[in-house]
């Protein structure tokens, strides 16, 4: 309640208090309540606004943590104004309602702003991790990709950004693979023994195909029995013997026929050599035709038309190609597209006079065959035979313009294969067809051709036969026959039938063996051929193959020859290097081996030297010295006499007069060299007291010795005149006294010392001539007789200094007199 | 007042002081005897204290300045060799 008391008077003292109270407060918020509550109970209306203000303040500034104690002295400043206001209550809750919303923002960003920090911090480290593993390219880039997942194919992703954009190449192992060669391709281009084999045997049925597909022993046999049949027939129609014969001839030369055209169509090399590509086909093709010529030739004629199938076998050999070359020339392709054009538009026209002829020849066998078939002709019947002939003449025209068309056909063929690597136009293989079977027809209408001449000649020989053998019978009508006759004739028929017959059998035994010759020699040829190209073949892919390999190893040789070089031009610096390095430090070792000895040698020999110079040096300076000792002396001697003398005189001036510079400076002549005389010299010349001699100062002594009775009892408090009267007065009545007892006994009681006490003690040592205790004495004086006796005792101090130097610059010339003297062991 | 040229020793600046002094004292009593005579005559009627006044003012005024001047360490007007001695160089003016 004091503080209630005092309040309605001493508010700004009240409120400081309050404002150090809350100060105090805050953290507990009792007291403050209590002390608050306190002030409420103050009676005063402006005591209960204030104290209805501050507690409000005050309870408000409680919740802010740092404002109060920043209004506080505001508040303080500005009170007696504020009581009858409410700015305080108004000023605060701003400021705290200030503080918590931003405190309150302050926490919700807080949260905000770290999360930001988080994923920026992330975001940052994730790229920057990738950069660098890009930009590096090497071993943190292969960690990366292998540690973490995804990071390969990202990093893929930004190399097609980069790489175009950098320049650079994607990835490691790829000088490596280019510099070794491709195996696998020239493994696969090889052929090896399999396709070798392959070939062989593809050759092997290629040509077992030509053989199956030329004239079988079975044809042969039926073309054989045909034509014995035909002999038979013959037999049967006896009249129509000379047709038999005829038919016999013909069926002989046929068979000869078909077996030089065998001959013949065989080796036809040229066609080979063009048609390489395509010649499975063209067997296949002939084997075709050929059964189909058989099958129409053979049931109709008894004509051998063995051999025509021969004129298939091209190149029974290819086949394949040993695999591709290693460059296949360019195709040029206009050139190509061209010749493709051309062979296009021949072919029309080409085939159609093919088809002519084809019609024609077809025309002129049939109209043969119809001859042949029909018995009943006879060689009289000039309109078929010339029909005959017509045909025949017309199919050989019509034959030779299709084989001028197709020269040119063929020849823009080889160019078109040449041009086209071998590639076969399509509708070569059709003009094939039509050629081959167009030839087919042509040789068959040629055979038929001379069935007339054949059927002639037959008959003719046979009337001669008759003539000559029954020329009675020749003239008479086949009606006029006698029995006889015609037995004679039938024997004659029938002897010549078993001539006959023996001649077919012969001829077939013959024709069997010539034609298995044939065969044989066609099949030796065949295989002979096949060999030769498989040869060939086999030479040249062994070749191109021998020459890659070659080629492939001397590329690899020459790449284990480059590496080789480099390994061994690495190995020769790697070596050199050693060896020079090893050379270089032995070289060091040696060097600095050698260096040591050479100095440890040249030390020697210097100390050595050194040792024998600095003896000499020393006996040599010790002679030397000995004799300018002796000099020395001599002279120091001499001039320590003249320096005693001198100090001497200087002594007595110090003592009873004055120094003067003379002296002084013939001191400094006598002995220039010595440095403690001219230290003393100086001391003596730097000192610029008053000269004075011991008598002066006794004088003096005397005259202070009277004022310092005179003035005893003055000191530093007690200096009034009155003590000056006093002290006077006691001087007076105090009886000057020498003291002598302090010669005898040196001790001095320090507290029975008085200023009369020194003085007698002073004025017997004086009068004893011993200035230093006088001075030390002197020193222990006080108060004003100290100062009165201060320039006595100053003089007598540098009295006494100078004295001793110059008793100090005797005793060193003694001292060097003594040094001079000649020592007597 | 003559100011001697070489400094004083220690010892003859007491003589030195106390010739000051009893001279100043002299004058002063002088003066106060003087003034004292001139005053009782001039203004108080040839009483006798202003005299008695004056001169004991003198004698007091000398006896004062004695004093001070022995208890100072420097004579006025003097380098002192003692000043010096004690590092005090600056001569204080005479005061008279």
């Amino acid at each position: 309640m004091l503080r209630a008391a005092h309040l309605p008077r001493a508010q700004p003292a009240a409120l400081n208090f309050l404002l150090v109270s809350k100060r105090w407060q805050q953290t507990p918020a009792s007291p403050g309540s209590g002390i608050t509550a306190s002030t409420k109970s103050t009676p005063g209306s402006h005591t209960t606004q204030y104290a209805t203000n501050n507690p409000a303040s005050a309870f408000k500034t409680q919740t802010a943590a740092s404002r109060p104690s920043f209004n506080a002295p505001i508040d303080r400043t500005s009170n007696p104004y504020k009581t009858t206001t409410s700015p305080t209550s108004t000023y605060v809750p701003p400021s705290s309602q200030r503080t918590n919303p931003s405190s309150g923002n302050k926490t919700g960003g807080g949260a905000g702003t770290l999360v930001k920090a988080i994923v920026y911090g992330v975001a940052l480290g994730v790229t920057g991790t990738l950069a660098y593993a890009e930009y590096e390219n090497d071993s943190f880039r292969r960690q990366l990709e292998s540690t973490i997942p995804y990071t390969a194919t990202i990093l893929g992703g930004i190399d097609q950004v980069i790489d175009p954009v950098l320049g650079r190449q994607k990835s490691i192992t790829k000088g490596i693979t280019d510099k070794v060669p491709d195996l696998a391709y020239v493994k696969d281009k090889l052929p090896g023994k399999d396709q070798v084999k392959k070939l062989g045997e593809q050759v092997k049925d290629a040509t077992n195909q030509v053989v199956e597909k030329l004239p079988d022993k079975n044809t042969l046999k039926k073309v054989g029995e045909q034509a014995k049949d035909a002999v038979n027939k013959v037999t049967d129609k006896i009249t129509d013997q000379s047709k038999a014969k005829g038919l016999v001839h013909q069926t002989t030369d046929q068979v000869k026929d078909a077996v030089n055209t065998v001959r013949e169509a065989l080796p036809d090399t040229k066609g080979l050599k063009k048609n390489l590509d395509h010649m499975k086909e063209q067997i296949q093709d002939a084997a075709h035709t050929v059964k189909e010529t058989v099958k129409e030739a053979v049931p109709a004629l008894p004509k051998g038309r063995s051999g025509d199938s021969s004129g298939k076998l091209t190149d029974p050999v290819f086949i394949e190609e040993a695999g591709e070359m290693a460059v296949p020339p360019p195709i040029p392709q206009d050139k190509y597209k061209k010749l493709e054009e051309e062979i296009s538009q021949l072919f029309a026209p080409l085939s159609t006079q093919i088809d002519e002829a084809l019609s024609a020849a077809r025309e002129h066998i049939s109209h043969m065959k119809t001859l042949i078939d029909n018995p009943h002709i006879s060689t009289s019947d000039h309109e078929t035979w010339k029909k005959a002939e017509h045909l025949q003449e017309q199919a050989k025209t019509s034959y030779e313009k299709a084989t001028d068309k197709l020269r040119e056909w063929k020849d823009k063929l080889v160019e078109y294969s040449t041009a086209t690597n071998g590639q076969i136009h399509p509708e070569e293989k059709k003009l094939d067809e039509k050629y081959q079977e167009l030839h087919k027809q042509y040789t068959t209408s040629t055979f038929v051709k001379n069935f007339r001449t054949y059927i002639d000649e037959a008959t003719k020989s046979f009337q001669k036969e008759i003539e000559t053998m029954f020329p009675s019978l020749a003239g008479k009508n086949p009606t006029q026959l006698t029995h006889e006759d015609l037995q004679a004739l039938l024997v004659h028929a029938h002897r010549r039938v078993v001539k006959l017959q023996n001649d077919i059998a012969r001829m077939r035994i013959n024709e069997s063996d010539s034609i298995k010759a044939g065969v044989e020699s066609a099949r030796s040829e065949i295989d002979r051929l096949v060999e030769e190209r498989v040869q060939t073949r086999v030479a040249k892919t062994t070749e191109q193959l021998t020459e890659e390999l070659k080629s492939y190893e001397k590329n690899l040789r020459q790449q284990f020859d480059e590496q080789l070089k480099y390994e061994i031009v690495l190995q020769h610096q790697a070596l050199t290097q050693y060896l020079a390095d090893v050379l270089s430090r032995q070289y060091q070792e040696w060097a600095r081996e050698y260096e040591k000895q050479l100095e440890n040698e040249s030390m020697k020999i210097n100390l050595n030297l050194q040792n024998q110079l600095r003896s000499t040096l020393d006996r040599l300076h010790a002679i030397e010295q000995a004799i300018e000792a002796n000099y020395d002396s001599q002279q120091r001697g001499r001039q320590a006499q003249q320096l005693w003398i001198q100090a001497q005189n200087i002594l007595n001036q110090i003592v009873h007069g004055t120094t003067t510079e003379n002296d002084l400076d013939v001191i400094s002549k006598i002995v220039p060299n010595e440095k403690f005389v001219h230290i003393l010299l100086n001391e003596l010349k730097a000192d610029d007291s008053p000269v004075t001699n011991e008598e002066m100062l006794r004088e003096r002594f005397t005259h202070v010795n009277k004022l310092c009775r005179r003035v005893a009892l003055i000191d530093d408090e007690h200096n009034s005149l009155w003590n000056y009267f006093l002290s006077y007065l006691q001087s007076l009545l105090i009886v000057r006294q020498r003291d002598d007892t302090i010669l005898t006994d040196d001790a001095i009681d320090l507290n029975r010392l008085s200023t009369f006490t020194i003085l007698n003690y002073v004025q017997s040592y004086l009068d004893h001539n011993q200035w230093y205790n006088a001075l030390r004495l002197m020193q222990l004086l006080s108060g004003e007789p100290r100062n009165v006796a201060q320039s006595w005792i100053a003089d007598t101090r540098n009295y006494l200094a100078k004295k001793q130097t110059s008793e100090l610059l005797e005793a060193y010339s003694n001292s060097i007199g003594l040094g001079t003297l000649p020592r007597t062991a | 007042m003559t100011t001697p040229t070489r400094p004083l020793a220690s010892e003859e600046i007491y003589g030195e002081k106390w010739n000051r002094c009893v001279s100043d004292t002299i004058v002063k009593t002088a003066s106060g005897l003087a003034l004292g005579i001139v005053f009782s005559a001039v203004l108080f009627r040839r009483r006798p204290w202003p005299v008695f006044l004056g001169t004991g003012i003198g004698l007091g005024m000398g006896y004062g300045n004695c004093q001070n001047e022995f208890r100072s360490p420097y004579v006025p007007g003097q380098v002192s060799k003692l000043a010096t001695l004690r590092g005090h160089l600056s001569p204080k003016p005479s005061n008279n």
